[in-house]
């Protein structure tokens, strides 16, 4: 069972620039929460604090308490690698490495130093299958990742992130750069993957947002707006801000 | 592009402008390193007594100074050897003595030798000997210094101070006379040749088979480059063969210890 | 501003230039061969220029004293250069700030442009006695030289080391990082990786610099034309044995036909470094 993210009055701010303000929001375990709102209202910010990668910056300062499970993972101790293993990432671009498409998703184990080569071959099979990617690649593994199209590229991602068996993905955007096809095949992805992992995924596509996620967040100038049912969400929002983004009359 | 245009303008300007300048005659002497000390102070004078000539002075050694003479790219040729027909190309030569210019044995100080005999010298430079201690020294490794093949200098040494035999191939190679003074000067256990009128400081000269370098009676040291310029024969009374004449007939030249007329 | 280049005066003088310099270069290396030619032409040419004995006076001819020479001086200061530059280089790459970027690149620069007599001259007076002292031997030595050119080559590829790994993307360093590398883990797994066409394009550079740099090296190396028996003994390189004898072996000479071998040797090995590079740099 994946476990639950829970967010306690989290800011960030750059510089001067005040990017979240006093976030609280929970995330059930295994549910698709989508994120959507305006561009730099926040969301692909938060997004990165959940597994840390926002500090990676150097410019970032936040406070407030991101719980997964029963841990602070902004606790002084806490082991910021495990954190990562724990909750993986899908970008908006696809950014495979320039390694073999073996080597791509063999990276993750590696790091934890998983050598054995019998182990890695199973990792990386159950892991391309799961992306839904194995059919496609299935003999050419050691073909270099960058021959594939656009879309088999993210789907790597995803597989690369799902080797390492984290509970949560976090995906930012992940069908931005793609064609309606690939999109499709990643929504389809999602679809098959809730429940056995806690995703968060921040969204421009209102559209998907609507077909795949269990929950919706709409941000707004760095606040939390609303949070709920997607169903609820795009059919009586509570706040009339969200009705005016979803009809598209929203300015910021 | 009108900076095209003014750059082309400019270059054609100083173009005609050195066309148009009143006539300068160009010499040029090339060849051994030896003797440049001298040249370049004995050219200005010839430069002041025939206005309208200037005179270029460079270095390149004894072997390019005759290959470039006998193929007219230079006027003057500088040469501690002897002309070889591979060289000259049958080209005819006329020779300008410019006197002996002693080559010393130099050692480090620290070698604790500064007297060997004919059997020696030749055991040391050849490399049949390698520690100082064989020769009565310090307890030292021989460390050879020698020049380049076209050194004129390596030449003489093998000729009259080794009879015929070659420098050691284990000898280290400085390329002009000044590196060799330094690095043996540097070099513990080192020992080299040196084309030099006195002694510098920081070195012995050796005595070899009882022959010891004096200054005062240089002429008496067996062992010496001759020196001499180069110029085609076919130039017979030209400003080159006046300029070769000059440069081998002023007394000073003993100032950078070129000693005596001809060899 | 004129689009120049389509002006047909001007296209014709660029096409002119590119002919000139496709005439020189390979005027250059034909006129090495037909130099060469006299030698190799001979009988047993290969076994004399092969073996280890060098005294052109007496007709022995084996440049295999200079080939260590240079391979081993070379090797040296790549040893000795190249961990340091990649250091410089990830302390720089690692660099928060601009500025501080932006300065040292223009010094490294500045170092790549200092005349090579300079480090000779250095070498000579600093490292030729070091070696004498610290390592024994006369100083002057394959060691000395090897040194001499690690500090040489050093700026060369500490920007070249840098430019590669600055030009890695962002994405791939946050892709690593999300999936729990530490920094030393990103920076050895995946920038080093995927800087690689980068790093070995300037490792050929360094490389050429190294085998083709003769001042420097002439004036540390000692010269000695007897195969060298360690690194603290004296040697010569192909480059410096060209410069130390050109000007005894007249051109038309058997001698300065084994120079013309001898700098052929130098663009074939500069050759077969090239191709190698090119199956290394390419990303599997």
């Amino acid at each position: 069972m994946p476990p639950e993210i829970r967010v306690e009055g989290l800011s960030v701010w750059y510089d001067r620039h005040h990017a979240l303000k006093q976030v609280s929001l929970e995330v059930a375990p295994g549910e698709v929460l989508a994120l959507i709102g305006p561009s730099g209202c926040g969301k692909s910010t938060f997004l990165r604090t959940l597994n840390r990668l926002l500090e990676e910056g150097g410019r970032a300062r936040i406070s407030g308490r991101v719980f997964l499970g029963d841990a602070d993972i902004y606790d002084a101790a806490a082991d910021i690698p495990d954190l990562r293993r724990r909750v993986g990432m899908v970008f908006q671009a696809p950014n495979p490495f320039p390694f073999s498409i073996f080597d791509n998703v063999a990276y993750g184990p590696r790091l934890q130093g998983v050598t054995d080569r019998q182990a890695l071959r199973r990792i990386v099979e159950r892991s391309l299958q799961q992306a839904a990617l194995w059919d496609e690649v299935r003999g050419k593994l050691r073909r270099s990742a960058l021959t594939l199209s656009g879309g088999q590229q993210q789907r790597l991602c995803i597989a690369r992130a799902l080797a390492v068996e984290p509970e949560v993905l976090l995906m930012d955007e992940p069908t931005a750069s793609l064609d309606p096809m690939s999109t499709t095949k990643i929504e389809e992805l999602v679809a098959a993957l809730r429940g056995r992992y806690t995703i968060v995924m921040v969204t421009h596509n209102l559209r998907q947002a609507a077909r795949i996620s269990d929950r919706t967040a709409f941000f707004a100038e760095g606040t939390l707006i609303e949070v709920g049912p997607t169903r609820q969400m795009f059919t009586a929002p509570l706040d009339p801000r969200t009705e005016q983004y979803l009809t598209g009359r929203y300015e910021s | 592009m009108s900076w095209i245009w003014a750059l082309l303008l400019m270059s054609l300007t100083i173009a005609s402008g050195a066309v148009a300048q009143p006539r300068t005659e160009h010499l040029s002497i090339l060849g051994a390193t030896s003797t440049l000390g001298y040249l370049r102070a004995a050219v200005p004078e010839w430069e002041r007594l025939h206005p309208g000539y200037t005179v270029s002075i460079s270095g390149g050694g004894s072997v390019a100074g005759v290959v470039e003479v006998s193929r007219g790219r230079v006027d003057v040729g500088v040469s501690d050897v002897t002309p070889q027909k591979e060289w000259t190309g049958g080209v005819r030569l006329v020779r300008v003595p410019l006197g002996r210019l002693p080559i010393l044995v130099i050692v480090h100080p620290g070698t604790g030798v500064s007297r060997v005999s004919a059997a020696e010298i030749e055991a040391l430079m050849t490399g049949r000997v390698n520690s100082w201690r064989q020769v009565g020294g310090a307890d030292l490794p021989v460390v050879v210094m020698s020049r380049p093949l076209a050194s004129g200098a390596l030449s003489v040494v093998e000729q009259k101070m080794l009879s015929g035999r070659r420098v050691t191939t284990r000898a280290i190679v400085q390329l002009s006379n000044g590196a060799m003074l330094a690095a043996v000067r540097e070099t513990p256990g080192a020992i080299g040749f040196l084309e030099s009128g006195v002694v510098p400081s920081g070195v012995l000269a050796m005595a070899i088979g009882g022959d010891r370098y004096n200054p005062r009676n240089a002429l008496a040291w067996p062992y010496f480059a001759a020196p001499a310029l180069y110029y085609r024969a076919s130039q017979g009374s030209g400003p080159a063969a006046d300029l070769a004449h000059f440069l081998g007939s002023q007394g000073y030249r003993r100032d950078y210890g070129l000693y005596g007329a001809a060899s | 501003m004129r689009d120049w280049t389509h002006g047909g005066l001007a296209r014709g003088l660029l096409a002119a230039t590119a002919l000139i310099f496709l005439v020189a270069g390979l005027g250059l290396v034909a006129a090495l061969f037909l130099g060469a030619w006299r030698f190799l032409g001979e009988p047993s040419a290969l076994s004399n220029l092969f073996g280890d004995f060098w005294d052109p006076l007496r007709n022995r001819y084996g440049v295999l004293p200079f080939i260590v020479g240079s391979v081993v001086v070379t090797l040296g200061a790549l040893v000795m250069a190249v961990p340091l530059a990649l250091g410089v280089a990830v302390t720089l790459a690692e660099q928060r700030t601009a500025g501080m970027k932006d300065f040292a690149v223009r010094a490294l620069t500045v170092l790549t442009a200092v005349p090579s007599v300079i480090f000779g001259w250095w070498g000579l007076q600093m490292v030729v006695p070091w070696v004498r002292a610290r390592v024994g031997g006369p100083g002057f030595s394959l060691l000395a030289a090897g040194i001499v050119l690690a500090l040489m080559v050093l700026p060369t590829f500490s920007l070249f080391f840098f430019q590669s790994l600055e030009r890695v993307p962002q994405s791939l360093r946050e892709g690593s990082a999300a999936l729990g590398a530490t920094p030393d883990q990103t920076l050895w797994r995946v920038a080093f990786r995927a800087a690689m066409p980068g790093l070995t394009n300037g490792l050929l550079v360094g490389v050429a610099r190294a085998l083709g740099e003769t001042m420097a090296v002439q004036m540390v190396i000692g010269g000695q034309t007897a195969l060298p028996s360690s690194l603290t003994s004296p040697g010569a390189t192909l480059t410096t044995q060209i410069i130390t004898d050109m000007t005894v072996f007249p051109p038309g000479t058997r001698g300065h036909a084994v120079l013309d071998i001898m700098a052929l040797l130098l663009m074939l090995g500069m050759y077969v470094l090239v191709r190698l590079a090119e199956r290394w740099g390419s990303v599997s």
